[in-house]
Formats: structure tokens, C-alpha cells, sequence
């Protein structure tokens, strides 16, 4: 296929446009028409026809009703034909497999097995990550009573101040770290 | 980027002109146009009476000789086509109007004082499938037209039926008459608005 024939075409046009071809359903056989075939049939009622080939549109033209071809969506819809496959199609979706990537520190099959954990497990390690960020709260909480005492000793309300200050969000921090320390903690042991 | 050679062998095979445009839009954005259509551009400069704009080359189902139907109500009931404005020629061969055309005729049936003379006429429908740039073909149960000025100005004020989105486009004294419903698709929709913002 040469290029340059065209370009002159392209050029006439002037710019890009975009458009959203859609597929139309045939108004007699109930099948899609995909665009670019069929014909469309306006009557003057405003009622547009679309027909998916010549065939069909002859069937119409010839007043014969969709009702009574066997093949149609029509007849197949009215008698109750292939409803229970329809069905069928619909439960029978693709259970979603859970796959895991590898990550620097942690292994795939590690992750997975966090993901895909029964929820008494799941339960269970979240006592024992609770469990353990108490402990672990408590300990820097000696910490800091040791520290602040350290800092009462030397003297200077400055260190105290400043202590209060960073009270709010340092704490919470902390605590954010902890439990996501735990939780890889909780995955690494498992 | 996937261009298509649009040769002359080509140009009348009408299957893969559809598939072309269809690609075309889809692959490489760019809109595709007729070639016939440039011809008509290069008309509109010349300027129609009361007519906006250009219009692309469609299938011409309505030759000399044709009886139409009148779809409005100014009393005639049939036109029949004399001649089609702005066309040019070829030895032998019958004029042939399409919708959106101006055509000089005469009313055969209806109200005396429309008889028995010319009147000039606008093509609203026709009964020839004519194709769309989207591919698709379009055709409708009757062929009418509508009484009009040299001006484009209609002389009737009600419009019977629907009227095809390419002569209302053209014919925007007519458009403001159709009844509420042009014939437009989807497609045309967008592809309208595009033409606009140009």
C-alpha cells in the first residue's frame, strides 16, 4: 500500500477528528450490524429501521413479521429459546486467581499466603500484632519516661517543651511505624 | 501510521471504500472524504441561492421526468422534476437530483393556480439508499420535496415527514421547518460538532 496518494486526501480534510463507531442491532433479526454494513430504513412515521443485510430488510419490505422466523431474537425471546444458556454464560465468570509479585524483602509466596488467609487467621494475627505493638508502645514509653528523667536531671524546660511539641504527631508516627514493622514482621514469620 | 492508498481502480469498488472510511476513522483519526467531495467544495464558492455550505457527493435517485411527492402545504401534491440546478452535463444523460438539490418543477396534482407552471423545489427525501460517511446507507419510504423561493425561502410553513440531515444542513430556511425530529445518527452528531468547531 503507497502512502502518498492518500496524504493529499488528508490534507484536504484538514485535521483530525476522532469518531466512535457503534454497532447498531438489526430491527428484524435482533443481530448486531457492525458499522460500515446494513442499511437504515426511515419511515416517515420518524421510526428508523436498521437491517443487518438485504435479506433482512426484504423480510420487512414484505411485511413479514420477526415474530415468525425461527432464527430471530424476537421469536427465540418469545419462545423462551437459549434463555437458560444466557444464564448460564452469566455465573460461569472467570473466578479472579490471586497472583503476587516478589518485592525486594519480600517473597511472592509470602504474600500470598498474608492475602489469602482465612479470617480466624487474619483475626488472630491482628491480636498478635496488637499484642505486640503494646508492648512495644510500652517500651518506648519507659524510654521516654527514662529520657525525660534524664532531662529533668540535666535541667531546662526547653526539653520538655520541645518533648510536648513533637507529643502529637511523632507519637502517631511512631505508632504507624510500629505496626508496619509488625505486620511484615507478622508476614516474614509466617 | 497506517495509511491506505486510495487509487482510481479503487475508488469505485464500493465494499472497500466502507471499510476504508470505517479504518480509517478508527486507525488513523483522520476523516476521510470522497473524492467527489472536493469538486463540490470548489462549487459552493460560486454561492447558491440561499444555500449554506457544501454537501457531499450522495446518490442521485431522482432524474428527470421523477414524480415526487410535496410535503408541505401549500396545496400541490405532486412535483414533477424538470430540471436540477447547478447541474452540468453529459451528452444523453438525464439530469438527476438528490436530496438537498434545487430542482425546477412542475406540480401535476393539486391546487390550479400551482399547475402549469415552473416552480422551484428543494429534495427533503428520496427512495435511493445514499451513503453516509460513517459507512452506513440510509434510504427512506418516499421521495418528497418542498415548494421554495429563488432565495431558498420556503412557501409553505409545515413540513409532512422527516427531513434528511443533509438537506437541512444545506437548507436552514427548511431545517427551521422540519417537524422535531432530522434524521440524524449518533455519529453525525459528533462528526456536526466537529464540523462547528472548525
Amino acid at each position: 500500500r503507497r502512502v502518498h496518494g492518500s496524504r493529499r486526501y488528508i490534507q484536504y480534510c484538514g485535521g483530525r477528528t476522532e469518531a466512535v463507531m457503534k454497532t447498531d442491532i438489526c430491527s428484524f433479526s435482533g443481530y448486531k450490524v457492525m458499522p460500515g454494513h446494513g442499511i437504515t430504513f426511515v419511515r416517515l412515521d420518524n421510526k428508523v429501521f436498521k437491517f443487518r443485510d438485504h435479506r433482512v430488510k426484504k423480510l420487512f419490505q414484505h411485511k413479514h413479521k420477526a415474530a415468525k422466523f425461527r432464527w430471530t431474537c424476537l421469536f427465540r425471546r418469545l419462545n423462551k429459546k437459549g434463555s437458560i444458556e444466557a444464564q448460564q454464560k452469566k455465573l460461569k465468570r472467570k473466578v479472579k486467581k490471586e497472583t503476587a509479585r516478589t518485592y525486594v524483602g519480600l517473597n511472592k509466596d509470602d504474600i500470598l499466603k498474608v492475602r489469602t488467609r482465612k479470617p480466624e487467621e487474619k483475626e488472630q494475627a491482628k491480636e498478635i500484632a496488637k499484642k505486640e505493638m503494646k508492648k512495644r508502645i510500652e517500651k518506648l514509653k519507659a524510654l521516654k519516661k527514662a529520657t525525660k528523667a534524664k532531662a529533668a536531671a540535666k535541667g531546662g524546660k526547653q526539653l520538655k517543651d520541645k518533648q510536648v511539641k513533637t507529643g502529637g504527631k511523632g507519637r502517631q508516627r511512631r505508632q504507624r511505624l510500629l505496626c508496619w514493622f509488625l505486620l511484615s514482621c507478622c508476614i516474614v514469620q509466617q | 501510521r497506517y495509511f491506505f492508498f486510495f487509487s482510481s481502480r479503487r475508488r469505485h469498488t464500493r465494499c472497500r471504500e466502507v471499510s476504508w472510511a470505517r479504518r480509517c476513522v478508527q486507525e488513523t483519526g483522520y476523516q476521510r472524504r470522497v473524492h467527489g467531495d472536493y469538486q463540490w467544495l470548489k462549487m459552493a464558492t460560486r454561492g447558491r441561492g440561499g444555500q449554506t455550505g457544501t454537501k457531499l457527493k450522495m446518490s442521485l435517485g431522482l432524474p428527470v421526468g421523477a414524480l415526487i411527492n410535496c410535503a408541505d402545504n401549500t396545496g400541490a401534491k405532486n412535483l414533477s422534476v424538470i430540471a436540477v440546478s447547478r447541474y452540468g452535463g453529459r451528452l444523453k444523460r438525464l439530469p438527476a437530483a438528490t436530496i438537498g438539490d434545487m430542482i425546477l418543477c412542475s406540480c401535476k396534482k393539486g391546487k390550479p393556480e400551482l399547475k402549469k407552471k415552473v416552480l422551484q423545489a428543494v429534495i427533503i427525501r428520496q427512495r435511493k439508499p445514499w451513503r453516509r460517511l460513517d459507512g452506513s446507507f440510509v434510504y427512506f419510504e418516499d421521495n418528497a420535496a418542498v415548494i421554495v423561493t429563488n432565495k431558498g425561502e420556503m412557501k409553505g410553513s409545515i413540513i409532512t415527514g422527516p427531513v434528511a440531515k443533509e438537506c437541512g444542513e444545506l437548507w436552514p430556511r427548511i431545517a427551521s421547518k422540519a417537524p422535531a425530529v432530522l434524521q440524524l445518527n449518533d455519529y453525525d452528531l459528533q462528526f456536526h460538532s466537529q464540523k462547528k468547531k472548525k
